[in-house]
């Protein structure tokens, strides 16, 4: 569902804490709110879900104005999750999963399928934690409960504010990757409040950069990384966000077909001179890789030596670009080649893809 | 010694009979204490001034010595033929254990993680919904033990119930006084003693049973 904020104002007293914003929240997509503490991202937040009451402006759900759904129905029908998670801790995982649809007056029958469903889907065993309390699971495990928790009723709008905030960060790392497998399966509309810019790339389809109540720049999340608006955006971004942003890039996204590959054996030198391309990728007779030459180097050599000399790096589908990069930067070369799992040639990643406009 | 067991032997009628009445004072007073306590500090808390106000009262309630406030009772209480007995003795009892109650109450309601409430309220629960379901089972062993320190104090105070013909474990204890019969005051301290002993002792218990089973267990 998309949300729409518009003119958004929020005083405490004389203290304005949002100051007349306007956003688009795209539908099935996560937008992340991200700025310094104070900047007035959370408040933001609460406002979209009734916690903390607008001062002036407006929010609409698909066009309805918020001032149209009763409070309490709306939050009921906007997951939440929060940076202490807030699992209640008199209540075990299915009490704690149960709240929301228990409140909607759902049969027993149903709640017990749906929160197997949402184990499932966060990755906990059903069986072994269900009845486990808070204080018996890790940090880790309950930042799944609260996502499956606020998964319960199956929301069309998640708001999640820095939930993986208190979480080491090896298993922060861990939680976003699920968290991104998870949000591929539900396509929910989800905003996303953080401070870490590392994640907001990471999550964000969309950024939007707060500042004192007021939104800096907000845009597609490489829109800001290569086009920052400002010198505050640019600063919090940091100087390096490009090349951060290729840990969370996959290869298998920015495969280059265009390549030269031949069989080692069909190999004599008028075949390599012809390649258009500055490699050459050489296979065995039943098309599997063998390495890789550059064509100056193939000059070099005679075609016996070929063998002796092929280079045998290359990248999986499922590395990033930033793997991609580090093997183009340590071995001095500007193509890399992918395989498959199957030792078949995918196609390669040139340097000029890796840091091309998007 | 032997006057002791001499005397166990040939009044337990008597003690049995004292030893009810002292309980019954503490008996009646306590459910009137608890629903007054417990609810004044649910409302009050999460106001803090007013809080600050109605501790103080009740904190200087409890400073009037049992004595004199039982006399008090007398006195406020004769125009309804009400002066002597029970009444005068539950209600002191019930005005020495506000104090405990209503500040523990408070405390407990106000501890609680702010985060909780706030993931309640999120959640789409209504005001009355995360009271039942969230503060006060959360807040339950706070509760629990500000009853308990009130009810052990009261064991102690309903001896003073004696003196205004309540009865209770107070008459081996002042009659003993008395008529200097050592062996009657013995009796008197011993009972109220294991009395203390035994409520506390079964109000943990309670207090064990009630409290949610997930804010028991430690983390693995």
């Amino acid at each position: 569902m998309p949300i729409k904020l518009k003119n958004l104002t929020k005083k405490f007293g004389d203290y304005t804490a949002v100051n007349n914003i306007t956003l688009s929240i795209e539908d099935s997509k996560i937008t992340v709110l991200i700025g310094p503490s104070g900047c007035g991202k959370t408040t933001t937040l609460k406002m979209i879900n009734g916690l903390i009451k607008r001062t002036e402006g407006n929010i609409f759900f698909n066009e309805i104005s918020i001032d149209k759904i009763n409070p309490i129905d709306l939050r009921r029908r906007i997951g939440y999750v929060i940076q202490e998670i807030g699992l209640f801790p008199h209540m075990n995982v299915y009490q704690n999963i149960a709240v929301v649809p228990k409140l909607l007056g759902w049969k027993e029958n149903k709640i017990k399928n749906r929160i197997n469903e949402l184990l499932e889907l966060v990755n906990l065993n059903p069986e072994e934690n269900i009845f486990k309390y808070p204080k018996q699971l890790s940090g880790g495990q309950k930042q799944r409960v609260g996502v499956a928790r606020a998964l319960a009723a199956d929301p069309e709008i998640l708001l999640m504010d820095e939930p993986f905030g208190a979480i080491d960060p090896i298993n922060r790392e861990k939680l976003q990757d699920a968290f991104i497998d998870i949000q591929e399966k539900i396509k929910k509309t989800i905003v996303f409040v953080t401070h870490d810019i590392r994640e907001a790339i990471k999550l964000g389809d969309s950024i939007s950069v707060f500042n004192t109540g007021k939104i800096e720049q907000s845009g597609k999340t490489f829109e800001i990384i290569k086009k920052p608006k400002n010198k505050f955006v640019s600063n919090l971004i940091g100087n390096h966000a490009e090349i951060n942003t290729l840990e969370f890039r996959k290869a298998e996204n920015s495969i280059d077909k265009d390549f030269s590959a031949v069989k080692i054996n069909a190999s004599d030198t008028n075949l390599l001179k012809e390649q258009k391309n500055s490699y050459v990728i050489f296979l065995d007779d039943n098309n599997n890789f063998l390495g890789i030459l550059s064509k100056e180097k193939i000059s070099q050599l005679s075609t016996e030596n070929y063998l002796n000399n092929l280079k045998t790096y290359f990248i999986t589908p499922d590395s990033t670009l930033l793997d991609a990069a580090g093997i183009m930067l340590s071995k001095g070369i500007n193509t890399v080649p992918v395989i498959s799992a199957e030792k078949k040639v995918l196609g390669v990643i040139k340097y000029e893809t890796i840091f091309q406009e998007e | 010694m032997e006057n002791f067991i001499k005397y166990i032997t040939r009044n337990y009628e008597i003690i049995i009979k004292e030893l009810l009445n002292h309980l019954s004072i503490i008996g009646i007073a306590l459910p009137f204490a608890v629903i007054i306590g417990v609810s004044v500090g649910i409302i009050i808390a999460g106001k803090p001034k007013i809080s600050k106000i109605i501790i103080y009262i009740s904190g200087m309630f409890m400073t009037i010595p049992s004595p004199a406030l039982f006399g008090i009772m007398i006195i406020l209480l004769a125009p309804f033929n009400a002066g002597l007995g029970k009444p005068p003795a539950v209600i002191a009892l019930i005005i020495y254990s506000l104090l405990p109650m209503i500040r523990n109450t408070v405390n407990a309601v106000n501890s609680l993680d702010h985060n909780i409430i706030e993931a309640a309220e999120g959640m789409g629960m209504k005001n009355y919904q995360i009271l039942i379901k969230i503060r006060i089972p959360l807040a339950l062993p706070l509760i629990m033990s500000g009853i308990r320190s009130s009810v052990v104090m009261g064991v102690g105070v309903a001896t003073i119930g004696y003196y205004i013909a309540a009865g209770g474990l107070g008459y081996f204890i002042f009659a003993g006084l008395s008529r200097s019969r050592f062996e009657m005051i013995l009796t008197g301290v011993i009972l109220t003693a294991a009395l203390g002993i035994f409520l506390n002792y079964f109000i943990l218990k309670l207090e064990d049973i009630i409290t949610p089973k997930g804010l028991k267990i430690s983390g693995e």
